[in-house]
């Protein structure tokens, strides 16, 4: 036994030497000192056969053995450990691996943001045609041809006199546009959310022919404008912050009856009035009471339900809420990778 | 339409010790719009007021005078080459070290000082000064001439009225009745609660001799009431000081005192008058000296026919346009802008005043059509009630007795066919909570009802008169809830999230899709792109598509804008072009519509999902996204074709079209090089091209789960020489169906050496075995290589390294 023990000895300092890699040095501790199998374990789960004189020395020199081989294994490992590292010769200084970095563009940015604050209200995303005729962007809307309102929208036209007995097909003004084609799906009550690109004849640092504008439409029995300011006070707490406050201002839409402007209570001086707001608020869009004539329009009976509506450019909510000062608004449309890679 | 007011003269019709700024707040609140408020500040130095002593021709310039003052002590003579100064006017003089504004410069508050100078050989001592000069308008026409009693030598500052704000009001489309001083002086009035100290004018309406004049209307539909009445002796000359000043407040010019009468009431009242030099109006087929007969005639014009406006252009008519005539010819345009034939001038005697109503259709059509539109053509297409000319027309009687000494010299004359009847409005007060949430007392109802000038009746069940200058606007329940809901004060109105049932609507897939498949481009480090919906027609050109397809804008903004576009190629190219130079190696993509034309109908708006890459490797970075896309997605089978290459978009054989099963779903490869070039690029780009409804049609967010395999894979690497003309596709196929136990085939490398022979290369693969009953042995493993390597040599003279 004795002679087994100092045999083992031998050829172990001869193995650990060649061991070049953690793996195989796994193994090799496995070898000896395996619960199941190792050659040491064997040695000392045999030791009662071993005569009783001998039996005190042989634990003896098996025990030292075991530490023996349980040192020089940590010894490799750290060795090991420490050449992988050496060959490497890692300088943790160098900068990380480079990603691709995509970026989503500004107005998809809002649209998400906006959608998902009316979303938690219970409102759906539609879409409506962007070509539209007449119908759903101005004559339902109880704005008949020859409406002085209609001045306010400068409309793209696709033809010039009316094609059908919904007139003209026209680039949709405005995301109201889609109120009628919502309440024609005749599913009340309704909660919708449209979402649409609108066209104006108008080109300039504050104005581009196609911008985002989004609806907010609200149809259901005893609807009151203190739900609309509830509505609007929510948003403008969610999308601004919660030290932000919505104003409503009479104003005029031929399809809301009373209209309102919208206003949000100043980030910068909170309301006192300074030199970025002059009155303490800022302006926002337009919103109010859907005019009996449009729920008519739509085929719903204004005696039984009442709603509201309100709606407003994307973009521009969005740089009012980012404090973002772009000096020219057509920017966002031309797609210049130095203005898009910074959002 | 923004207004602009001053201050001090709405306070002559409401009594306030509000602030300017504490009058907008709460007027903006209640009523219309004030987006600005204009301190009144004198922007000249030392400048006093003068008398023209004599004017001579100045003796080296034809169109320059000598110019003799008195002001004060002071006999000064001045160059000036203005043609509207006559002996015996005050005007402005700026002496020596005077501040004004140079009138040639656009931009406002460009000043500079007077000198005393040589003009052309003559001594100018100060000069005499327009009103843009002075910073008080923007008339540069002429010289200011001021008030004849006006005292002399006196700084000009003291003399003019400028302790005032003047308020930019923005008044809404459907309150032309608010679109003047009296109207927004009413609204004052209900918003503060205070009276409105308005009165209909009086005068005299008596006459000693009638001087004859008949008014015909012959479209009684389009003239709804015509007001006509004839004064002599008038004496035309300046204004006074007080009325210039209130044009001048509100941004207009004035230009003689009976002109000033019909623009001052356009601004006090809202309603547009014209003043007629009656001895120009020609009788029937006779001559203007035609006495007894002369003849005003509302009708249609003659096709062809002209007319010479107040504004110096001859306008050409046709019958839909409406023209107020003399016994021959058109005089007027009516309800857009009067005649020069028939203007007043310095020599008129007689006068004949006209306030009319025209129909607001017409008004704007012709405006439109003209290309001719006035303060008085912006009130009449608004629509404006026949019931407001007669307080105008007394108004204005009452003006020219009191400052051009004229007498009435006839009839009012009326042509009013309908009778006017007020609107009356049925009101149950209780019904104000369905509408705002909230009560409001009975009383409180009538009494802002009444602030309004509506009269109420009745206790319980309100029956209330709307005024006549509301009678467009105020028809149904609603709009009496507006009144008393906005004077109540909207900031007054309770805050309350709706409740109610949330209707069960599923997202839209679309709104799922796009966001996933946005987010899944932009984690590859694609930037996202917005172009605008409108191309032109060389864009579409450009990438070969017909222009017949595409929707053609009837009024497009420009040449650039004509068409919406019915492909998104184009634009995303440009975007790569754009950016090129900055960024070599780039990856841009667009989701969004484009639209298909169809006959009498809207065009179909289809999304398209167009993508381009620049840089190293462009082709098969743009297959790997499309094949990660597909997987992402779960869509089955897909199939790469070869793009025909008559396809003219696509470098030959370096595209590919992409096939689910049946259905078409897109094309990508090399973009045709000649193409790119016409865009600016000068190097390979990869275009994704993909119908996007026809993706998410296919696509799948179902959830399945397979079970995790039981038994573990082996996996074996092989490199093989084969021919450089054979294809991947053609050895991983033949790899994965040599046995059963392959499970995949994936590519590892190419590598080209000489040592490997000409023409030949070496392609690495890694094969995956997996059984689904047991774990596999090495030798099976090896047994199937060796199969495979067999195989592959007998089909392609592979031999493996």
């Amino acid at each position: 036994m004795k002679d087994k023990i100092q045999q083992l000895k031998e050829q172990f300092s001869q193995e650990v030497e060649k061991i070049a890699d953690l793996l195989e040095l796994d193994k090799l501790e496995i070898k000896y000192l395996g619960r199941k199998a190792g050659e040491l374990t064997n040695i000392l789960r045999n030791l009662k056969k071993v005569p009783k004189d001998q039996r005190k020395e042989i634990g003896q020199l098996a025990n030292q053995f075991k530490s023996e081989v349980a040192n020089k294994i940590n010894q490799a490992k750290q060795s090991l450990r420490g050449q992988k590292e050496a060959v490497v010769d890692l300088d943790i200084t160098l900068p990380g691996v480079e990603f691709p970095q995509g970026h989503l563009h500004l107005v998809t940015q809002a649209i998400r943001e906006i959608v998902e604050i009316f979303e938690r209200i219970g409102f759906t995303r539609q879409r409506h045609p962007e070509v539209e005729w007449d119908w759903y962007a101005f004559e339902s809307l109880n704005m008949p041809a020859e409406h002085p309102a209609r001045d306010e929208w400068e409309t793209f036209f696709i033809d010039p006199k009316p094609i059908g007995p919904k007139g003209q097909r026209i680039l949709t003004p405005h995301s109201t546009s889609g109120d009628v084609r919502e309440m024609e799906k005749k599913k009340m009550p309704i909660r919708a959310i449209n979402i649409t690109k609108c066209y104006r004849r108008q080109i300039d640092v504050s104005h581009v022919p196609m911008f985002h504008q989004f609806d907010g439409l609200f149809i259901d029995k005893n609807i009151t404008i203190a739900h609309l300011k509830g509505t609007l006070d929510y948003f403008v707490k969610q999308f601004f912050g919660p030290d932000r406050k919505a104003r409503i201002r009479p104003f005029h839409f031929q399809f809301t009856e009373p209209s309102f402007e919208v206003d949000v209570s100043c980030g910068l001086c909170k309301g006192r009035g300074c030199k970025v707001c002059k009155s303490g608020w800022l302006e926002l869009g337009g919103s109010g009471m859907i005019h009996p004539n449009v729920l008519k329009a739509g085929k719903i009976d204004p005696k039984k339900y009442s709603g509201f509506a309100f709606g407003w450019g994307v973009e521009r909510s969005y740089m009012m809420k980012a404090g973002l000062s772009i000096p020219d608004i057509r920017m966002i449309y031309q797609n210049d990778l130095r203005f898009l890679n910074q959002f | 339409m923004n207004l602009n007011i001053s201050y001090n003269w709405l306070k002559e019709y409401i009594k306030t010790d509000k602030s300017v700024k504490e009058f907008v707040k709460e007027f903006s609140l209640k009523s219309q719009t004030i987006d600005k408020i204009e301190k009144v500040k004198p922007k000249f130095k030392k400048v006093i007021t003068a008398k023209i002593l004599e004017i001579k021709p100045h003796p080296d310039a034809d169109r320059l005078q000598l110019v003799k003052l008195e002001a004060g002590r002071l006999k000064p003579t001045v160059v000036c080459g203005a043609q509207n100064i006559a002996v015996g006017q005050i005007v402005p003089l700026a002496v020596e070290g005077a501040r004004v504004q140079n009138p040639k410069s656009d931009e406002e508050g460009t000043f500079f000082r007077v000198k005393n100078a040589k003009i052309r050989g003559v001594q100018s001592k100060g000069m005499i000064c327009s009103q843009k000069e002075l910073g008080l308008g923007d008339d540069h026409q002429g010289i200011m001439i001021l008030p004849n009693k006006t005292p002399l030598g006196k700084p000009l500052e003291d003399i003019l009225d400028l302790d005032d704000n003047i308020m930019d009001i923005e008044v809404t489309s459907n309150r032309p009745d608010a679109m003047s001083i009296v109207g927004l002086a009413r609204e004052a009035a209900a918003v503060l609660g205070t009276k409105l100290k308005y009165k209909i004018a009086e005068p005299k309406l008596d006459f000693e001799k009638e001087i004859g004049l008949s008014v015909e209307v012959v479209e009684q539909k389009l003239c709804s009431r015509y007001n006509a009445i004839v004064m002599t002796d008038v004496k035309v000359g300046p204004s006074p000081l007080w009325l210039q000043q209130r044009l001048l407040s509100a941004g207009k010019r004035p230009i003689n005192n009976l002109v000033d009468i019909t623009n001052y009431i356009l601004l006090e009242l809202g309603q547009p008058m014209h003043v007629f030099d009656y001895a120009k109006i020609s009788a029937k087929g006779g001559s203007a000296s035609g006495g007894r007969d002369k003849k005003i005639v509302v009708r249609k014009a003659k096709q062809g026919e002209k007319v010479l406006a107040l504004d110096g252009n001859v306008y050409k008519l046709n019958n839909n346009h409406l023209v107020i005539a003399d016994g021959n010819i058109p005089i007027a345009i009516a309800g857009i802008m009067g005649g020069e034939k028939s203007a007043v001038s310095d020599k008129t005697k007689t006068i004949v005043f006209e306030a009319a109503t025209f129909d607001p259709v017409l008004t704007r059509q012709s405006a439109r059509d003209l290309n001719l539109h006035s303060d008085s053509s912006n009130l009449f297409e608004k629509g404006l009630h026949p019931e407001a000319t007669f307080p105008a027309i007394l108004k204005a009687v009452e003006l020219t007795k009191k400052i051009a000494g004229g007498k009435v010299a006839g009839p009012l004359i009326d042509v009013y066919p309908t009778t006017y009847k007020p609107t009356t409005i049925k009101f149950d007060p209780t019904v104000i909570k369905n509408y705002l949430g909230v009560d409001i007392a009975t009383d409180q109802v009538i009494s802002i009802l009444e602030s309004l000038d509506f009269k109420v009746s009745g206790s319980k069940i309100l029956n209330i008169t709307v005024p006549f200058w509301r009678a467009n606007d105020v028809k149904l329940e609603h709009d009496i809830i507006e009144e008393i809901a906005r004077i109540f004060g909207y900031h007054n109105l309770p805050v309350e999230l709706p409740a109610g049932v949330i209707p069960v609507e599923k997202t839209n897939q679309i709104f799922y899709w796009e966001d996933k498949i946005k987010d899944f481009f932009v984690s590859l480090g694609f930037s996202e792109s917005y172009n605008y919906s409108m191309v032109s027609k060389e864009q579409l050109q450009k990438v070969k598509f017909s222009v017949k397809e595409a929707i053609k804008i009837y009024n497009p903004l420009n040449e650039d804008m004509e068409y919406m576009r019915t492909t998104l190629l184009p634009q995303v190219l440009q975007n790569i072009a754009d950016n090129i130079k900055k960024f070599p190696a780039q990856k841009s993509f667009e989701l969004s519509s484009v639209y298909v034309s169809q006959d009498n109908n809207l065009p179909q708006e289809l999304l398209k999902l167009t993508a381009a890459i620049s840089g190293d490797n462009v082709f098969l970075t743009a297959k790997g996204i499309v094949e990660l896309l597909i997987s992402k997605l779960k869509l089955s089978n897909r199939q790469f074709n070869l793009t025909d290459s008559k396809c003219p978009l696509w470098e030959k054989e370096l595209a590919f079209d992409i096939y689910l099963g049946k259905d078409y779903l897109g094309q990508f490869g090399i973009f045709k090089r000649n193409i790119a070039e016409k865009f600016g690029i000068k190097r390979d780009v990869a275009v994704i091209d993909i119908d996007f409804n026809t993706l998410i049609k296919k696509a799948s967010a179902v959830k399945t789960f397979e079970p995790i395999p039981e038994f573990p894979s082996v996996s074996r690497d092989i490199a093989l020489v084969v021919d450089q003309k054979l294809s991947w596709e053609e050895v991983s196929s033949l790899v994965v169906k040599a046995d059963k136990l392959i499970v995949n085939v994936q590519y590892l490398s190419t590598f080209i050496d000489q040592s490997l022979g000409k023409g030949k290369k070496s392609l690495a693969l890694r094969m995956i075995f997996r059984s689904g009953d047991k774990t596999l042995k090495s030798e099976e493993v090896d047994d199937i290589v060796k199969k495979v390597a067999k195989k592959l040599e007998k089909t392609f003279e592979a031999k493996l390294r």
